[in-house]
């Protein structure tokens, strides 16, 4: 299967191409300059990396995306690429939790033994967090959009927390008092481009036209109005919309 | 394959609350122009909330373009297309960004020229579906967003003569609205409601440094003073009276901004586009102005005059025309606008 893995929900850019039979792997090489230049880097990225695997936009499968949570401008450059994409290709959209993916990405470089669940965490601001338990192996827990000390008394034992270098330090103390650890990755390695790849293989595919990033968070305006209208129920986004 | 006998370009716009695929040829044919409008989610806020907009263009943007193609019976985009064109700015970055990345993608996949498009330039060339435009010409661009009097000395070429200070028309008309208890947006129910009214009652138009800018908050700000008195005295006011007293005061600072440059630049034709072109007490306004100095007149038509990507294919042909096209790696830019004269 040939299959790109595209990841902008955080600062770093990470595409990659994988060609699973032949284990063939070629990875956009990280630039110092590349934190939220996404809308203008991903296309020559990823049409260096086509080219330098010789496929065409045809021969693709599939495409694995992070599809959230993380940076809202992020997410959607992503997934308008790779949705456009999608609808113009015979490739499937494959969507995968980005903190899923830190979990995992963190996870290959990790050596100790006792470590029998990871706490992907991303900075929310307000001393929020997005996060999620990720046991290797079984579908996450508890994924949302967390006040954190909420998040922090759900923490299993021998849990490590994971989170990109320079986002946590208002949460470091905490873990510590809670007796946990805690890994910090560079930008860079956050997410590994190959690895998600290698989950596009067997994660669930999606519908690419009607995809919607995970967010995990409402707009401050919905939250308001929905507080007026408790009986608008849950938002539905598509009956807002309409053809002229 | 035989070569192409027309030209055919997939247009993407989506810098405010719409969201738009069309298929135009030879820059002044429309194939296909899909819109998909959410005004019906942003009147919950009473205004466009961006992260919101973004959000609905996402979801919408793939669903846009298929019907754009299958409308226009592509099949084969990559034989049947001769670019791909996206709006870039001004407006909301969010916005703008679905559009272009779509735009950007599309022509990475079919391996096509990409243009990227001056919203602006985009409204004006909405008159390039009606009749071709004589030079040079005065472009006279109303809407939510601009207010703006254009110079055109040839085809695809555009400096401000004059500018909004403040808010643009169609944003005073909505703030106007909000006074009057209308829902967002209001400028088709002002409109109706004008239509019923008697303009007797003045409201002043601001005077600017710059005979040819415009300035509107000062006439929002004596409809609402206006507005308030009545109500300290509890006295009723009629609401289709302040309704067609406030457009008459718009209409005539566009009028006499136009009417004053019309003298000084001495144009052949003149252009009106722009959602509050759809205004027909505008409309007769700058058609009987057209009248008055011989000038050539196209308006946008009122289907045309709201955002929408046919008018973009129809500016981005021009650029096609004078091989200007653009990378991959091109950014939005929400605060795009021409130069000043
Ligand atoms: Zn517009």
């Amino acid at each position: 299967m040939k299959i790109l893995s595209i990841d902008t929900s955080g600062s770093s850019l990470n595409v990659g191409l994988l060609d699973s039979s032949t284990g063939l792997f070629f990875a956009h090489e990280h630039t110092k300059d590349e934190a939220r230049t996404h809308s203008m880097k991903i296309l020559p990225a990823i049409q260096a990396l086509m080219t330098k695997a010789g496929w065409s936009f045809d021969q693709l499968d599939r495409i694995a995306l992070t599809a959230g949570p993380g940076s809202f401008t992020g997410l959607r450059i992503g997934a308008a690429v790779a949705k456009m994409i999608a609808g113009q290709t015979f490739a499937e959209l494959v969507p995968v939790s980005t903190l899923e993916m830190i979990a995992l990405s963190a996870r290959l470089s990790a050596t100790d033994p006792n470590t029998t669940s990871y706490l992907p965490m991303i900075n929310a601001r307000n001393h929020n967090v997005f996060a999620a338990i990720c046991r290797p192996g079984k579908p996450l827990d508890d994924e949302g959009h967390w006040p954190f000390t909420d998040f922090l008394s759900k923490a299993p034992k021998n849990s490590i927390f994971v989170f990109e270098q320079g986002t946590g330090d208002d949460f470091k103390a905490e873990i510590q008092t809670a007796g946990l650890k805690f890994i910090e990755q560079p930008s860079e390695k956050l997410i590994d481009a190959k690895l998600l790849a290698q989950q596009g293989l067997s994660a669930a595919r999606a519908d690419a036209d009607s995809f919607a990033p995970r967010y995990l968070r409402k707009t401050a305006a919905e939250m308001a109005w929905l507080k007026k209208h408790p009986d608008a129920g849950d938002g539905d986004y598509a009956k807002y919309v309409s053809e002229v | 394959m035989t070569a192409k006998q027309d030209n055919l370009i997939l247009a993407f716009e989506s810098s405010a609350d719409e969201t738009s695929a069309a298929v135009v040829k030879n820059g002044h044919e429309i194939l296909s122009n899909i819109v998909a409008t959410q005004i019906a989610s942003h009147q919950r806020f009473g205004g466009i909330v961006p992260e919101v907009a973004s959000r609905h263009h996402l979801e919408w943007i793939n669903r846009v373009t298929k019907e754009a193609l299958q409308e226009a019976s592509i099949t084969n985009p990559a034989a049947q297309l001769s670019a791909v064109a996206a709006t870039y700015g001004p407006g909301l970055v969010g916005s703008l960004l679905i559009g272009l990345m779509a735009g950007k993608t599309f022509a990475m996949v079919h391996g096509l020229p990409f243009i990227a498009v001056n919203h602006l330039a985009g409204h004006i060339s909405a008159a390039n579906f009606v009749q071709p435009t004589s030079y040079p010409a005065m472009a006279v661009m109303v809407s939510g967003g601009h207010t703006e009097l254009l110079w055109m000395a040839k085809e695809n070429s555009f400096q401000i003569i004059g500018t909004t200070l403040d808010d643009a028309a169609g944003e005073a008309f909505d703030k106007v609205g909000r006074i009057l208890g209308l829902n967002y947006p209001a400028g088709k129910e002002m409109q109706e409601m004008a239509a019923k009214g008697q303009a007797n009652i003045h409201f002043p138009i601001a005077h600017t440094e710059n005979t040819f800018d415009f300035s509107f908050s000062g006439l929002k700000s004596s409809v609402l003073n206006y507005v308030h008195h009545a109500d300290q005295l509890s006295e009723q006011i009629n609401k289709n009276d302040v309704a067609a007293s406030f457009q008459k005061a718009v209409v005539e600072a566009i009028i006499e901004k136009t009417e004053a440059a019309i003298q000084v630049f001495q144009p052949v034709q003149l252009l009106l586009g722009g959602g509050v072109a759809a205004n027909l007490a505008l409309r007769t306004a700058i058609e009987h102005l057209a009248q008055t100095y011989h000038l050539k007149l196209t308006e946008a038509p009122i289907s045309l005059a709201g955002d929408n990507a046919a008018m973009i294919g129809a500016a981005a042909y021009l650029n096609f025309k004078a091989g200007r096209f653009s990378g991959l790696d091109l950014n939005t830019d929400p605060s795009l606008n021409f130069s000043r004269m």
